[in-house]
């Protein structure tokens, strides 16, 4: 067996032991249908022998026993040991950015000219490339391509990327000139005064303001100034219910879906939302409005362009309070389904999200969350590092695994990682994973209607 | 059971031997799964540390034993 990748993933670990527990269930049948047979046989050699073997399959269902429980028990270790060592690199990337904010002066003053000089050079470098060589300067802007994918497809520089994002209010405080101790009290770590979520509100805020400086005010105080949207019913259709999470996140709006953003499917009174991600990568306020102003209100907590235009596309489509929803969405469509999922006025039974910056997001209560996400996607980390587990907490359930391993990027792609078809393969691996938590959220698909209705809704600001 | 009637000897026999042969190709199912899993196929990432190279060390010993005894039973059908 060829080995080439220091890998531990909880899902493949669990996957692992609960096909061994199937094995040992059929081992078991295998034995009650023998034991009908003892003493059929006239021959008493043959069942002798049949007595001898049986004797030996006991054994080895016993070590196949003990084996599956093992690489449970090795999935349930690997996890703690992850959160704990999670928690000591935030602590330490909480000390180190404090005192990035600190010396910023400095340290702009130190290496910012370096940084300045480096990204001319490499621009007057590719500039004149492609002057005088332009195949030579298409080969140059592959080969740099690759090399991002590569970067940012790195668990390492993913996680470096998520450690930084929960310490960026740390690191705010250090360029106020907070002291460290105060910095770490009013921290994501501390009493949660400053927060992760509270940057991005702040980043958020002028973005609004920039866009549209008539209404400066309402944006300062966090308004709906680039939240107003129109959505238009593209298309319906008969539907039946996704069977596993895999084909429920096949059905989120994509490309192909004509500039459809949502689709909602009703199953005689329980709905299915599925949202999209991000289609606009540009800040302000443009007609689109899956961009990255939607992207940073709802970080931030503040009301978004794509969150209004789904919850516009659910009252449209006759969603009353009372309904149950199901909502699923990939990357700014997983931020919203959870935005969504903690309205007073939804009533959300069932969270399933990929590739969705959520971790500083509370699943409410008596929600069922299953966040799909890679350790090679760089979106989640957007979000921070997940929260530490607490008693008494609702948790979402995250299903962990590196999706790149050993594959050769192309540079065709920014975020191969990120891709929903990814994430659609990964959905399909935890068809294996008998997990209570993963159980609550399998049974809201699979008790849907047999016949229901799908429609299909495209939103635009306005 | 009488052995006296040739006839009903041999219809015994048959019917041992269709019993045995049926659990032996259940046994063949499963064996060919603990192959698989041995393998880990249908996963896409291989797994590589002390405690990983001693759960697939053992899922190996698994696979051998469970072939042995599919080869006995299968011995016993012959």
């Amino acid at each position: 067996m060829t080995r080439q990748h220091v890998v531990v993933d909880t899902i493949d670990l669990d996957s692992n032991a609960w096909q061994w527990h199937r094995q040992v269930a059929h081992i078991d049948e295998w034995l009650a249908s023998a034991q009908t047979m003892r003493g059929y046989f006239s021959i008493d050699t043959v069942d002798d022998e049949l007595l001898t073997l049986m004797s030996q399959v006991r054994r080895m269902r016993f070590r196949a026993h003990e084996h599956a429980a093992s690489l449970t028990e090795a999935a349930r270790t690997y996890e703690t040991w992850e959160t704990d060592i999670g928690v000591a690199c935030q602590r330490t990337a909480d000390v180190a950015w404090w005192l990035c904010g600190r010396l910023a002066p400095l340290l702009t003053l130190a290496i910012g000219p370096g940084v300045l000089v480096g990204v001319g050079a490499a621009q007057l470098f590719g500039a004149i490339l492609n002057a005088i060589a332009p195949v030579a300067a298409a080969a140059y802007e592959q080969m740099s391509a690759r090399a991002w994918a590569t970067v940012l497809a790195t668990p390492a520089v993913v996680r470096a990327i998520e450690l930084s994002v929960g310490s960026l209010d740390e690191a705010l405080a250090g360029f106020a000139g907070a002291p460290l101790p105060v910095a770490l009290a009013l921290g994501t770590a501390g009493t949660g005064v400053t927060t992760t979520a509270g940057a991005a509100r702040l980043a958020s805020r002028i973005n609004a303001i920039i866009a549209k400086p008539d209404d400066a005010m309402t944006a300062s105080a966090g308004g709906t100034t680039l939240a107003q949207t129109a959505v238009v019913r593209t298309e319906t259709a008969p539907a039946q219910p996704p069977r596993d999470f895999a084909e429920a996140l096949q059905r989120i709006p994509s490309d192909s879906d004509a500039g459809a953003q949502v689709r909602i499917e009703d199953y005689d009174g329980t709905y299915v939302v599925y949202v999209g991600g991000t289609v606009d990568g540009a800040l302000g306020a443009n007609a689109q409005p899956w961009d990255m102003s939607s992207n940073l209100a709802a970080l931030g907590g503040d009301p978004s362009a794509s969150e209004a235009a789904v919850r516009l596309a659910m009252t449209e489509s006759g969603i009353s309070h009372d309904d149950p929803v199901i909502l699923v969405g990939h990357s700014q469509g997983g931020l919203i389904a959870m935005r969504i999922a903690q309205a007073s006025e939804v009533h959300a039974t069932t969270v399933i999200v990929a590739g969705a910056p959520i971790h500083r997001i509370e699943p409410p209560a008596g929600v069922a969350v299953v966040a799909f996400e890679h350790r090679d996607d760089v979106v989640p980390a957007l979000g921070g590092p997940r929260p530490e587990p607490e008693l008494n907490r609702p948790q979402a359930h995250y299903v962990l695994r590196t999706a790149l391993a050993g594959k050769q990027l192309d540079g065709s792609d920014a975020l191969p990682a990120h891709q929903l078809s990814e994430y659609v393969e990964t959905a399909r691996t935890s068809s294996d994973v008998a997990d209570a938590r993963l159980e609550a959220a399998r049974r809201a698909l699979i008790q849907l209607e047999p016949q229901g209705t799908s429609s299909l809704w495209r939103a635009r600001r306005t | 059971m009488s052995t006296d009637d040739p006839w009903a000897s041999a219809h015994t026999a048959l019917s041992m031997r269709s019993r045995v042969i049926a659990l032996a190709h259940d046994w063949d199912e499963i064996v060919r799964a603990i192959g698989a899993l041995a393998r880990h196929d249908g996963s896409g990432v291989r797994w590589q540390s002390r405690a990983a190279s001693y759960a697939d060390a053992n899922a190996d010993a698994l696979l051998a034993e469970a072939r042995s005894i599919r080869d006995q039973l299968w011995d016993l059908t012959s």
